[in-house]
C-alpha cells in the first residue's frame, strides 16, 4: 500500500464519517417533521393500527386531513392573523428599537452601555410572570380578544432584545463616517438616516426576522388574551381548537403543524447569513 | 330536588299556577319579553368547549344558535376551545370583570363547577327558577327537579348564591370489551362477574378478571395522571369505598377517622389494581388516552363518557359503508363487543360513579342587563331544546339530547323526560344499522340511563365549592394515588401530604368567605 | 420638533459643545419611546405581580388582602414547589450541557463545504424556527403511549418489547423533556458557534497547523478558548429560553407523571390559573426572576472578561 492510496483511503473514510455524522444530526432534527408530513397524509385506520409501519403508507394516502384543515377549520384565517400580527410587531419594534439603540450606543456614552444592559434584562422577564397583570393592562386599553392585544404585547419581548442587538451594529460603524457627514452639513438625525442606517441593514433584517418568528411562536400570551377562534394565531389556534373531541385528531394536527412551520423556516433560511452576522456583531460581546 | 331558599313545593305551585294562567305556548315569559322588546343590536358572546361529540357542535353552531339568534334578533358569537384551556381563559376573563372591564365573552360553559369565580358572576337563582317553571306544549308536564347533582355543583350554601347554571351533565360509565371479558370469565372458573348484559359489577371483579386480562395482553385502563378522566374515576373509587375529600358541611375528612382507613384501603386497592391489572401508560394518561388505547385494542376496560362507544359506532358504520362483511369486519365486531356496564362498579360500601363532565354555564356580572337577560333566555331555551318534540316545534333540529347522541344528560330531569330518553336509547338511530347488520340488540347504550341514579359530583357529599375546584384543578387526588401505585410513597405518607395541601386550600378559601366548614 | 432642535443648535458656535448639547437632547429623546413603552407594559405588570405575590388574591378576587411573605413561606414548604425548582435546574443544565457538546460537534462538521450543505442547514434549523407549541405536539405524538415512532424503532431493533411509556415514567418523562429542549435549542447554538468559527483568525490556525498541531490540540487549545465569548452568547440565550419556558412541559407532560416534571413556570400556571390562586402563582413564578438575573449578569461578566484578555 503506497502512501498516496493510504491518504486517499483515509480521506474517503473521513468523508464517509463526516456524512454519517451529519446524517445523524439531520435525522434527529428532521424526523419529527417527516413524521408530521407522513401522518398528515395517512388514513385514520392506518394511523391507529399499532401493527402498521408508522413510516409507510399501509393503506393508500388520503387528503382528508388537509381537506379538514383547510375547509373545516379557520386555519387559513389563523395564518393570516399570524402574518398580520407579525408585520405589525415588526413595525413597532423597528420604530422603538432603532432610535433607542442609536441613542444608547452613540449619544449616551457609558450610561448608554449600562442602560442597554438594563433594557436587555427586561427580555429575561418571562411571560409566565407577567400574563395575569398584563391581562389587566390589555383590557384597560380595551384590547382584549383582538389581534391588537398581541400586537401591543409582543414588542415587550422583541424591543428589549432588538435594542440590545442593534446597539452592537451601531457600535461597529466607525464614528468617522458619521462625523464626515456632520461636517458636510447633515444634522445628527440626517447622518443617522443617510449614513448609519444603510450600514446596519443586516441588523435590521435580523430584527425583522426575530420579531416575526417570535410573533409566530408565542404561546402563553396568545392563550390568555385571545379567546375568539377568529382572532387566534397559528401557534394558539392549532393546539387549542384542533384537539377536537376526546381523540386527538393527529392527522389534521400534524398537517397544520407542518404547514405553519415550513414558511417560517424558509424565510429564516433565506437570510440566515445575515442573521448569524447579526449575532456575531451583537452588543456587548464583540 | 330543590335546595334553594324556597322549597320545592313552592315552585311546583308556581309552575302549576303559571301553566294554568298562561295556557298558551309561551317559553319563559319574563326573559322573552325583555329580550325581544329591545333586541336589535345586542351581541351575545359565548365561550365553550369543543364537544367530545363533534356532531353536537355542528348542531349547536349551525342549527340551534342561528335559529335562536333569528328568533330574538340577538347576534350570537360562539367560540370553542379545548377543554383543558378553559380554566386559564376563564381566569383571565374573571380578572377583567373584577376590574370593571369587558371580559371578552358574556358567558362561559365550564366543565367543572367554577366556584372560585363566584364574585364575578351573576346569581343564577332566578334563571333556575324560570327554567324550573318553563313549560312547552310539545312536552307535557314540567321540567321536574333541578337534580341534586346539579344543585350541589352550582350552589354555594355559605353565600346562598348560585354561581352557575348547569344545563347538562355527561355520565361516566365503564366501557368494556365483552369478547375479552367472556374469555377471562372462562379462564376463571368461579368468576361470575360478567353478565350477558350487566358487565363486571364490582371493583373486585375488575381486579380478579383484570389479572387474567392483562396476561391476555389487554389490561384494564384507569388513568393515574393529571387530567380529567383520572380525577373522575379515582373519586368514583373513593366514594365507592365510602370516603371523600369533604363531608356535607365542607370539612376535610379524607384523613380523619373513620374515613382515614377507607382512604388508605382504596389507595392500597388502586396500587394493587395497577400492579396486577394495569400498565405504565396510565401515568401518561391524557383526556384522549382512554379512547385511543381502547380503540387501538389494547384495553379491555376504560371509563369514559359514551364518546368511546360512539367512535366505535362511527368506525363500524364506515366499514359497513365500505361494504365489509359485518361478521368478519374488525371495526363492526369491535363495536358489537363494546358494552357499558349496567351501573357504576361497586366498592366495599356502595356502587358510586361520577359525572364525566359537569356542563355549567356562568354569566359574567358585567352590569349589562340586556346582554345578561339575553344570555339567560338563551340558556333557558337551550334546556328546552333537550326535548326532541320541543326542538322540532321550535325549529331547533333534533334537539340537544339527540344531537349529542345521548352524551348530554339533562340536569332538569324532565327537560327530556325519561320515556323519551329511553325511546331514543332503545332504538338508537346511530347504532341501528349496526344492530341490523349483525343481529345485535339495538339498545346498546341503554345502561347509561342508570347514571341518573349513580352519578355523583366532584365534592360529594358536600357542595362543589371553590376549594374543591382548586383541589380538582391542581390534581392533588390523582397525584396521591399515582405516588402510592408507583411505590414512591407509603399510602399513609401520600395521604398526609395530600390532606395537608387540601386543608391549606380549604383554609384559604374559608378566610375569603366562600367555603364553609371548620376542619 | 426635530427641526426646532436643529435650528436652535445650529446657532451655537463651537462644534464640540454643539454636538454635546445635541446628544444630551437627542439621546433621551430617541430613547424615551422605548423606555416609556417598557415601563408601561413590563414595569407596571412586574410590580403588579410582586404586589399579587404579597396578597391573597384569587381569580375571583384579583385585589386581595396583604399577607406579607406568607405565600413564599407556604410555597417553599410544599413538595411540588421543591420538585419544580429542582426540575427547572435539571432541565436547564442537562440540556445546556448536551447542547454545548452537540453544537460544538455540528458546527465543526459544518466548517467544511460539501454538496447539499444548504439543504442540510435548512433541515437542521427547522426545530428552532418552527413554533414550539406546534412542534411539541409533534413530539407528543413521537412519545405517544401506543403509537410512538421511537418505540416502534426500538421494537424493530429488538431492544424493547411493547411500549416504553415515555410520558408515564418520571425518568423517561424527564429525558423526553430534555430531548425536546435540546432538539429545539441546539440548532440555535450551532448557528452562533458557526459564526464564531468563521470569525477566528485564519493565520493563527494555519500557523498552528504548520507547527504540526493535531486536530484535537487545535480544537482544545486554540479554537475553544477563542470561541468562549461567542459560546457564552449561545449559552446565555438558550439558558434563558429553557429556564423560563413552560410550553414544552405544558404541552408534553402537563407536569406529569404525578407532578414529577413540573418546572417553576408550569407549576405557577397550574396553581395560579388552573387552581385560581393568583397570588401563589405570582409568587411561584417570581422565583424565576433572581435566578435569571444572576445567570444573565454572570454570563455577561464572563463574556466581557474574555474579551479583555
Amino acid at each position: 500500500m503506497t502512501a498516496s492510496t493510504g491518504a486517499l483511503l483515509r480521506k474517503a473514510g473521513l468523508r464517509t464519517g463526516h456524512a454519517a455524522l451529519l446524517s445523524a444530526f439531520v435525522v434527529f432534527t428532521a424526523t419529527p417533521f417527516a413524521w408530521m408530513l407522513i401522518t398528515a397524509f395517512k388514513r385514520d385506520s392506518d394511523l391507529y393500527n399499532p401493527n402498521n409501519n408508522p413510516l409507510w403508507f399501509n393503506e393508500p394516502p388520503t387528503l382528508a386531513h388537509w381537506d379538514y384543515v383547510l375547509n373545516r377549520t379557520p386555519f387559513v384565517q389563523w395564518l393570516a392573523n399570524t402574518a398580520l400580527v407579525g408585520l405589525a410587531v415588526i413595525v413597532i419594534t423597528l420604530l422603538l428599537a432603532v432610535p433607542a439603540a442609536y441613542a444608547l450606543s452613540r449619544l449616551l456614552g457609558s450610561w448608554g452601555e449600562r442602560l442597554g444592559i438594563a433594557i436587555f434584562l427586561v427580555y429575561l422577564v418571562p411571560p409566565t410572570l407577567l400574563f395575569i397583570p398584563m391581562a389587566r393592562v390589555i383590557s384597560s386599553l380595551g384590547l382584549q380578544n383582538t389581534l391588537w392585544s398581541l400586537i401591543v404585547v409582543y414588542p415587550t419581548i422583541t424591543v428589549p432584545f432588538s435594542t440590545w442587538l442593534l446597539m452592537g451594529f451601531f457600535k461597529s460603524i466607525p464614528r468617522d463616517l458619521e462625523e464626515a457627514a456632520l461636517i458636510d452639513g447633515c444634522s445628527r438625525l440626517g447622518a443617522m438616516a443617510r449614513v448609519v442606517l444603510p450600514l446596519v441593514v443586516p441588523g435590521l433584517i435580523t430584527v425583522v426576522i426575530f420579531s416575526f418568528t417570535l410573533s409566530a411562536q408565542e404561546f402563553i400570551y396568545g392563550l390568555t388574551f385571545v379567546t375568539s377562534t377568529a382572532v387566534k394565531t397559528v401557534s394558539v389556534g392549532v393546539p387549542q381548537d384542533m384537539v377536537r373531541g376526546d381523540i386527538f385528531f393527529w392527522g389534521p394536527l400534524m398537517a397544520s403543524a407542518f404547514t405553519a412551520s415550513v414558511p417560517v423556516a424558509v424565510l429564516y433560511y433565506l437570510v440566515l447569513d445575515r442573521f448569524v452576522q447579526g449575532f456575531t456583531t451583537a452588543g456587548a460581546f464583540k | 330536588m330543590w335546595y334553594g331558599k324556597s322549597t320545592r313545593r313552592d315552585f311546583l305551585k308556581t309552575v302549576g299556577a303559571g301553566a294554568l294562567a298562561v295556557g298558551a305556548p309561551v317559553i319563559a315569559p319574563r326573559f322573552t319579553r325583555r329580550v325581544s322588546a329591545q333586541s336589535g343590536q345586542i351581541t351575545l358572546r359565548i365561550l365553550q368547549w369543543q364537544h367530545f361529540i363533534p356532531a353536537y357542535d355542528d348542531w349547536f353552531d349551525n342549527v340551534f344558535v342561528p335559529r335562536w339568534s333569528e328568533k330574538y334578533g340577538v347576534r350570537v358569537i360562539v367560540d370553542h376551545v379545548g377543554l383543558a384551556d378553559l380554566p386559564a381563559i376563564a381566569a383571565a376573563e374573571a380578572a377583567r370583570v373584577a376590574a370593571g372591564q369587558d371580559p371578552g365573552h358574556d358567558m362561559i360553559q365550564h366543565l367543572s363547577p367554577p366556584a372560585a369565580l363566584e364574585p364575578q358572576v351573576i346569581d343564577h337563582a332566578d334563571l333556575i327558577k324560570e327554567t324550573l317553571a318553563a313549560t312547552h306544549p310539545a312536552r307535557p308536564g314540567g321540567m321536574g327537579n333541578y337534580i341534586r347533582l346539579a344543585h350541589l355543583s352550582t350552589y354555594n350554601p355559605v353565600t346562598g348564591k348560585y354561581f352557575g347554571f348547569s344545563d347538562n351533565f355527561a355520565p361516566d360509565p365503564v366501557h368494556y370489551r365483552a369478547d375479552l371479558w367472556r374469555e377471562a370469565a372462562n379462564r376463571l372458573d368461579t368468576f361470575d362477574g360478567v353478565h350477558a348484559e350487566g358487565g363486571p359489577v364490582t371493583w373486585h371483579d375488575i381486579l380478579r378478571a383484570g389479572r387474567v386480562l392483562r396476561q391476555m395482553g389487554h389490561p384494564v385502563g384507569f388513568g393515574l395522571s393529571q387530567e380529567l378522566d383520572s380525577n373522575m374515576i379515582l373519586r368514583a373509587l373513593m366514594y365507592s369505598w365510602g370516603t371523600a375529600v369533604q363531608d356535607e358541611n365542607s370539612n376535610v375528612i379524607l384523613d380523619r377517622p373513620p374515613y382515614r382507613e377507607k382512604t388508605l384501603d382504596v389507595l392500597r386497592f388502586v396500587k394493587q389494581l395497577y400492579e396486577e391489572a394495569m400498565f405504565p401508560g396510565v401515568f401518561a394518561w391524557t383526556a384522549a388516552s382512554n379512547n385511543e388505547e381502547y380503540l387501538a385494542g389494547r384495553l379491555s376496560m376504560a371509563a369514559n363518557a359514551v364518546s368511546i362507544a360512539r367512535v366505535t359506532h362511527q368506525n363500524a358504520l364506515e366499514a359497513l359503508r365500505r361494504g365489509e362483511n359485518p361478521e368478519t369486519s374488525p371495526a363492526v365486531q369491535f363495536a358489537v363487543n363494546t358494552e357499558i356496564t349496567a351501573r357504576a362498579p361497586a366498592g366495599p360500601e356502595a356502587a358510586r360513579g361520577l359525572e364525566h363532565v359537569m356542563g355549567v354555564y356562568s354569566i359574567w356580572d358585567t352590569g349589562n342587563t340586556r346582554v345578561i337577560d339575553a344570555a339567560q333566555q338563551f340558556l333557558l331555551d337551550l334546556v328546552q331544546s333537550f326535548d326532541p318534540d320541543v326542538a322540532e316545534a321550535e325549529g331547533w333540529g333534533p334537539g340537544k339530547f339527540v344531537a349529542s347522541q345521548g352524551y348530554d344528560y339533562p340536569t332538569f330531569e324532565n327537560a327530556i323526560p325519561k320515556a323519551k330518553r329511553l325511546a331514543y336509547l332503545r332504538n338508537d338511530p346511530i347504532y341501528a344499522p349496526i344492530a341490523e347488520a349483525t343481529g345485535d340488540r339495538p339498545n346498546k347504550l341503554e345502561n347509561v340511563e342508570a347514571a341518573m341514579d349513580w352519578a355523583l359530583h366532584v365534592g360529594w357529599p358536600g357542595p362543589a365549592n371553590a376549594a374543591i375546584d382548586e383541589v380538582f384543578n391542581t390534581f392533588i387526588i390523582p397525584v396521591m394515588f399515582a405516588r402510592v401505585a408507583q411505590g414512591i410513597d407509603r399510602p399513609e405518607d401520600a395521604l398526609d401530604e395530600a390532606a395537608g395541601q387540601i386543608r391549606s386550600i380549604f383554609n384559604k378559601w374559608r378566610r375569603q368567605g366562600l367555603v364553609g366548614g371548620t376542619s | 420638533m426635530v427641526e426646532l432642535v436643529q435650528r436652535a443648535t445650529a446657532t451655537i458656535a463651537t462644534r464640540g459643545r454643539n454636538l454635546l448639547d445635541r446628544d444630551r437632547v437627542l439621546g433621551p429623546l430617541l430613547l424615551s419611546p422605548a423606555v416609556v413603552y417598557i415601563l408601561l407594559l413590563v414595569g407596571f405588570p412586574f410590580l403588579f405581580a410582586i404586589y399579587l405575590s404579597l396578597t391573597d388574591a384569587t381569580v375571583g378576587r384579583p385585589v386581595g388582602d396583604f399577607v406579607g411573605l406568607d405565600n413564599f413561606r407556604q410555597i417553599i414548604q410544599t413538595r411540588s414547589f421543591r420538585t419544580a425548582l429542582k426540575n427547572t435546574f435539571i432541565f436547564t443544565f442537562a440540556s445546556q450541557a448536551i447542547i454545548l457538546v452537540l453544537a460544538n460537534i455540528l458546527s465543526m462538521a459544518l466548517q467544511r463545504d460539501f454538496r447539499g450543505k444548504g439543504l442540510v442547514m435548512f433541515l437542521i434549523l427547522l426545530p428552532w424556527v418552527a413554533p414550539v407549541s406546534l412542534t411539541t405536539i409533534a413530539w407528543l405524538w413521537m412519545f405517544h403511549s401506543r403509537f410512538s415512532l421511537i418505540d416502534w424503532f426500538l421494537n424493530r431493533l429488538n431492544l424493547i418489547e411493547g411500549n416504553l411509556f415515555w410520558l408515564g415514567r418520571p425518568d423517561l418523562a424527564m429525558i423526553a423533556i430534555i430531548i425536546v429542549h435540546v432538539w429545539r435549542m441546539f440548532p440555535f447554538a450551532t448557528v452562533i458557534l458557526m459564526a464564531g468559527h468563521s470569525a477566528l483568525p485564519k493565520d493563527v490556525l494555519e500557523s498552528a497547523m504548520v507547527d504540526g498541531a493535531g486536530f484535537w490540540r487545535i480544537f482544545f487549545q486554540i479554537r475553544l478558548p477563542l470561541l468562549l465569548p461567542i459560546m457564552s452568547v449561545a449559552v446565555l440565550f438558550s439558558t434563558v429560553f429553557t429556564f423560563s419556558d413552560m410550553t414544552v412541559v405544558y404541552v408534553l407532560t402537563r407536569g406529569g407523571p404525578f407532578d414529577t416534571t413540573h418546572v417553576l413556570s408550569s407549576a405557577a400556571y397550574l396553581r395560579g390559573i388552573f387552581g385560581g390562586n393568583l397570588s401563589v402563582g405570582a409568587a411561584t413564578s417570581l422565583f424565576l426572576f433572581p435566578v435569571l438575573l444572576i445567570a444573565a449578569i454572570l454570563i455577561l461578566r464572563i463574556a466581557r472578561r474574555t474579551e479583555v484578555t
